[in-house]
């Protein structure tokens, strides 16, 4: 079995529907284009599509309201949807193409607002990319270990290299 | 990306990445921790069990076993001594029954019975035989009421019985005293009908009383005799109750004081038996503490091989990062002043300069330099060591933040680097690298132009 998270393709939809495709390119892809044309929102959009906590903060996206990400996880397509203007509402994932995607057959996974809004989305990804989403962390106080909930956010510390850092 | 990762997660996700934090070591250490909780437990309970046997000085449970069976002997000897008493008892009570008294009881009780019924009867014959008399007396009266209008008072002659005295009718010329049955002489005659049955009233009155009399002495003699055998019953009891009192009451008083004695020894040897059974629990605990501890040791010896095993996974990890890093940075041609005082901090797995952070020295060029060197040997440890939890995604933004490529030798670290990606794509499969840049090497522009999306009219339409 193929092993890794390879991204494929971005829709961003509302009344109007924009695909960015042709991601994977045998693995290797340089986004290249001068400052201000939007290229490193291309990274941003990938992120919050993975599970990061609040979308690009940029004026193009207004005019759409979901973000599908299709993306290949161990060798099995899924799409991943989650609206832009909502990052604490209902996320999506279902296995297939975009062009099957239908959110109602999708798996619902419900953000709740007290929540951080990856709580219930990061466990679904880590789980099919066979990686624990809990991790025993000792207890000082109590000599004792208790699981706590690793995100697909505190696994992208080791993905992602930000501009900002 | 502008998020802000609280360390502790960073470093639990750094640990899952490359699997540094095996879950069964908190798993053991919990279960050790179980056990060990369970032996203080027990070892407590224990000191205060023993504080009890030594308040009552009952430490030794030799000692109480010695006691127990002593005084079990005891007990079997009393009951012994009991089983015989019983069968005693039961042979005096049968000769007790069997004796000549008891028959002669029987036989005068039987006599008695007998006396008895005799003189209810006759006591009620006695009572009839009043009645009849006073229904002749009464009729003698009317009789005599009757016929005193004919004067019969003195046409009867009445005599004097020369034997008993007594006035008697006369109605024959020669008759007999019913009373005494002697002849006598009639001084006159009786011709009326009614004298003659005055005559015949008379005679019947005066035979019933005789019989009443008969009676009356047989009944005399009967109470004499009842009252005599009452007494000779009473004293035949009389006598046997004390043969009872002689033999069955010193054998009864003895038979309850032995009950009593081993009633008493049986109580001491419950109690103590008991507390024999605390003696018991006790070793067993002791055995259960023996096992906890042996069952802590066991964890506690695969915990060390975990941890070392761990441990060693985690010491080549770090190194084999430390070493792709420098490499990386020796490839750049950085001051060896940094790359010989880089380590990797344990507590956050980034890069370490001497004491400082790796992103607080020098300027934002060698910053962008350290980062991206970074990344790349992070992406290429987990390549390498391929058996861990990253996704073998690399996305890196603006490689070219910061750096002129104006610089000859900027420019040709910049390729250094572009080529260490190039190279990781060439050896490692199934990895997705996304470079986000606005500059691009010109081999790259020139050999790579499938793998450039160009986005010169913007990403966002």
């Amino acid at each position: 079995m193929e092993k890794g998270l390879n991204i494929n393709r971005i829709q961003l939809r509302d009344g109007k529907s924009q695909i960015i495709d042709n991601l994977y390119r045998n693995g290797l892809l340089f986004v290249y284009a001068r400052t201000g044309k939007g290229k490193s929102l291309l990274a941003k959009l990938i992120y919050y599509g993975l599970g990061g906590s609040s979308p690009p903060d940029v004026s193009q996206l207004n005019q759409y309201d979901e973000i599908l990400l299709e993306v290949n996880i161990n060798g099995t397509d899924f799409v991943l949807c989650r609206e832009l203007k909502r990052p604490a509402a209902a996320m999506y994932i279902q296995e297939g193409k975009l062009e099957s995607f239908r959110k109602d057959d999708g798996i619902k996974l419900t953000l709740s607002k007290s929540k951080d809004p990856e709580t219930d989305f990061s466990p679904h990804i880590l789980a099919l990319l066979k990686t624990p989403a809990y991790v025993a962390i000792p207890d000082t106080i109590t000599k004792s270990s208790k699981p706590s909930l690793i995100s697909f956010r505190d696994i992208s510390v080791c993905l992602f290299m930000a501009r900002e850092k | 990306m502008g998020d802000i990762w609280s360390l502790r997660k960073a470093i639990s996700a750094f640990k899952i990445i490359f699997k540094m934090n095996p879950v069964e070591i908190y798993s053991l250490e919990d279960e050790r921790l179980k056990y060990a909780t369970k032996k203080q437990e027990l070892s407590e309970k224990i000191e205060s069990i023993k504080s009890f046997f030594k308040s009552y000085d009952l430490e030794h449970a030799e000692d109480l076993n010695s006691w127990v069976n002593s005084q079990r002997k005891k007990l079997a000897e009393l009951n012994v001594e009991i089983d015989q008493i019983e069968k005693t008892q039961s042979i005096e009570k049968d000769k007790l029954n069997d004796n000549s008294l008891l028959n002669e009881i029987g036989s005068k009780e039987s006599v008695l019975t007998k006396k008895n019924e005799e003189r209810i009867y006759l006591t009620n014959l006695l009572e009839n035989w009043k009645k009849l008399l006073n229904s002749y007396k009464a009729e003698r009266e009317k009789l005599f009421l009757e016929n005193t209008s004919s004067n019969i008072l003195d046409t009867l002659v009445f005599k004097v019985c020369p034997c008993c005295g007594k006035d008697v009718l006369k109605v024959e010329t020669k008759d007999h005293c019913p009373i005494c049955k002697k002849e006598y002489e009639n001084s006159g005659d009786v011709d009326s009908e009614l004298q003659k049955r005055l005559y015949e009233v008379d005679l019947k009155e005066q035979e019933l009383f005789k019989l009443m009399e008969e009676i009356k002495d047989k009944l005399s003699k009967l109470n004499t005799d009842i009252e005599e055998l009452n007494f000779s019953v009473s004293g035949l009891k009389e006598q046997i109750t004390c043969q009872e009192d002689r033999i069955l009451t010193p054998l009864f008083a003895k038979y309850r004081e032995l009950c009593i004695q081993t009633g008493k020894i049986q109580s001491d040897i419950d109690t103590k038996s008991q507390i024999k059974g605390m003696h018991e629990r006790v070793d067993k605990m002791y055995l259960d503490v023996q096992e906890y501890n042996r069952l802590e040791k066991e964890i506690e010896s695969k915990l060390k091989d975990l941890q070392k095993i761990s441990k060693e996974r985690n010491n080549m990890v770090l190194k084999e990062l430390r070493d792709n890093f420098v490499k990386i940075l020796s490839q750049l041609e950085i001051d060896d002043e940094y790359k010989q005082n880089i380590t990797i901090d344990e507590s956050n797995f980034l890069p370490k300069i001497g004491d400082r952070n790796y992103l607080s020295v020098s300027s934002g060029g060698y910053k962008v330099y350290f980062m991206v060197s970074y990344f790349i040997a992070l992406f290429e440890t987990v390549l390498k060591i391929d058996d861990t939890h990253h996704p073998r995604l690399l996305i890196l933004d603006s490689i070219h933040k910061n750096i002129s490529t104006s610089h000859q030798e900027d420019k040709k670290s910049v390729n250094i680097l572009y080529t260490k990606i190039l190279d990781l794509h060439k050896t490692y499969k199934n990895l997705h690298i996304i470079i986000v840049d606005n500059e691009l090497p010109e081999f790259i522009l020139k050999d790579y132009s499938t793998h450039i999306m160009d986005v010169k009219d913007g990403l966002i339409h």
